[in-house]
């Protein structure tokens, strides 16, 4: 796993305690054994390089009145270098036959998913383009008019810095991205990653 | 069942940056206080060991508690339930207010939640969605199995606790267990943490008087057992270090503990997943989240609190690999 020392820092403090994302936050945990060696892939080239992680979501309202959609990843999806379209130092872009497969998995399934890419000329910290946030809201708007909502599935986006990263989500039913709550990386113990700003 | 919420107020980073968690610092980190005060534990059973894990996570400073517990205080509670008065055992003080009042009184700021009821219950199991990791201090195995696949459908730690004094070959053998059930690891019946007949039993109280009426069950197995303060402590010491290391690392974690007060020792075990577990394996419930219901199929009849759109039994993933595609599910 990366070494992580970033301005990001972990929250200490619920986003809808404070009417962040209109009530609702997003955490995603992921398996240590998933997460290590798809990092170890997409970082390991000065290319931009993407994936997708699959997971199953919860969605409860705790006794606190705090909305939460948990996404637990079940599996990855590295694309490889030869399924992209663009592929650069500043760019990446999957073929669209790639993609549709994946949201096929997702629909038969009742997945959520999270796309990943890297920046690799970002280092302890790193956000999205305004190029990626137009992309995630088309993605992301496509994912959730053609998924069923039963069993929750949800849309997100991490970007990958050598060393840092962000993650984003879309709140469903609106076409709005907030950053995710959290991102937890699951073994023995419970690695909490902090998030830059996206 | 009903539920109370014995406090509202939002904990905040202020009680980290007090003197309060000086000295835990001292030894964990900012960091490490700081992911304590992020978790939501629930504690499912407020007796003698549920109402100590409930006193010292409240005094560790973990973020927010669930209590759960069906029964009532009596006069007999009183040798081992921290908190618990005279008064409370005199006038059948639900448990669940007992420790809202002990976690009051040791942090005001500490959010709890209670719920009067049984895990078995559709909706108290619904709660515990809520919770990043599950305490269970309960005294038979259908709560036992009821835990154990929430756990593993929804990917938390849960770490059971289990105390016993019985007749040994040398006077009373006093001893207990911690097990740790982790995310995509061996589950409570992998590890042999609970008798799956009997809580099919308890799960069917016609099985239970029918086993009796043969003779396959005498008076004896109906009698409480014995309980004392300083077995529970033990075990219960056991397992709220294993909660600080989950989230604060300062040792390898532990599996299966084995606490053995008549000889003082500790002894950690481990265990492997059963590859056909019912509960873990391929058909069972691992991961699975919403989709996967609830264990008694209650999931139309008692839906979970909105945002529901939560139903319906779906396969099962293969493992938790980095790697392509799976075979997709039936349409």
């Amino acid at each position: 796993m990366g070494i992580f020392t970033t301005q990001a820092k972990i929250a200490d403090r619920h986003p809808s305690a404070s009417g962040e994302s209109g009530g609702a936050a997003c955490r995603l945990r992921v398996p240590v054994a998933i997460w290590d060696g798809l990092t170890e892939w997409l970082r390991a080239s000065e290319q931009e390089r993407f994936a997708y992680l699959l997971g199953r979501a919860s969605a409860v309202d705790d006794p606190w009145g705090r909305r939460t959609v948990d996404v637990w990843v079940r599996r990855a999806v590295p694309v490889p270098d030869q399924a992209l379209v663009i592929q650069s130092p500043v760019r990446v872009e999957v073929d669209p036959t790639f993609s549709a497969a994946v949201l096929q998995a997702c629909w038969e399934g009742g997945l959520s998913l999270i796309d990943v890419h890297t920046h690799p000329f970002a280092d302890a910290s790193v956000g999205f383009s305004g190029h990626d946030r137009n992309n995630m809201l088309h993605t992301h708007a496509e994912f959730a008019a053609s998924i069923p909502t039963d069993p929750p599935a949800v849309a997100a986006s991490l970007v990958l810095g050598r060393r840092s990263a962000a993650g984003t989500w879309l709140v469903p039913g609106t076409n709005r991205l907030e950053p995710l709550h959290s991102l937890h990386i699951i073994g023995t113990h419970d690695e909490e990653i902090p998030l830059c700003e996206s | 069942m009903r539920e109370l919420t014995a406090s509202r107020v939002e904990a905040d980073s202020s009680t980290i940056g007090s003197d309060r968690y000086d000295r835990q610092i001292r030894a964990f980190g900012k960091l490490g206080q700081s992911r304590l005060r992020g978790l939501t534990v629930a504690i499912v059973g407020a007796g003698g060991a549920g109402s100590l894990a409930i006193e010292g996570l409240a005094h560790l400073g973990v973020g927010r508690l669930l209590i759960i517990d069906p029964d009532r205080l009596g006069a007999t509670n009183l040798n081992r339930v921290v908190g618990a008065t005279p008064t409370d055992a005199a006038t059948e003080r639900a448990k669940v207010d007992v420790a809202a009042d002990l976690v009051r009184r040791i942090d005001p700021t500490l959010p709890v939640s209670t719920f009067e009821g049984s895990v078995l219950d559709p909706t108290v199991w619904w709660a515990l969605r809520a919770a990043d990791v599950i305490v269970g201090a309960v005294d038979n195995d259908a709560a036992r199995w009821a835990l154990n696949v929430f756990a593993v459908q929804y990917a938390r730690l849960y770490l059971d606790v289990g105390v016993a004094i019985t007749p040994g070959p040398q006077g009373i053998e006093v001893a207990g267990h911690v097990a740790a059930v982790r995310p995509g690891q061996a589950c409570l019946r992998c590890l042999h943490g609970y008798d799956s007949a009997v809580a099919a039993r308890e799960l069917q109280p016609e099985l239970h008087d029918a086993k009796r009426a043969e003779g396959y069950l005498t008076a004896v197995d109906d009698e409480p057992a014995p309980s004392v303060i300083f077995l529970n402590q033990a075990v219960v010491a056991i397992a709220i270090a294993e909660i600080l290391n989950w989230v604060a690392p300062w040792k390898p974690p532990l599996t299966y503990t084995l606490i053995d007060l008549g000889r003082t020792q500790l002894s950690a075990l481990d265990a492997d997943a059963d590859p056909n577990c019912p509960v873990c394996g391929p058909d069972g419930q691992r991961g699975l989240a919403d989709a996967g219901g609830h264990p008694l199929g209650a999931s139309t009849s008692t839906p979970p609190p909105p945002p529901p759109q939560i139903v319906a039994g779906t396969p099962d993933e293969p493992s938790e690999r980095c790697g392509t595609h799976e075979e997709p599910r039936r349409p």
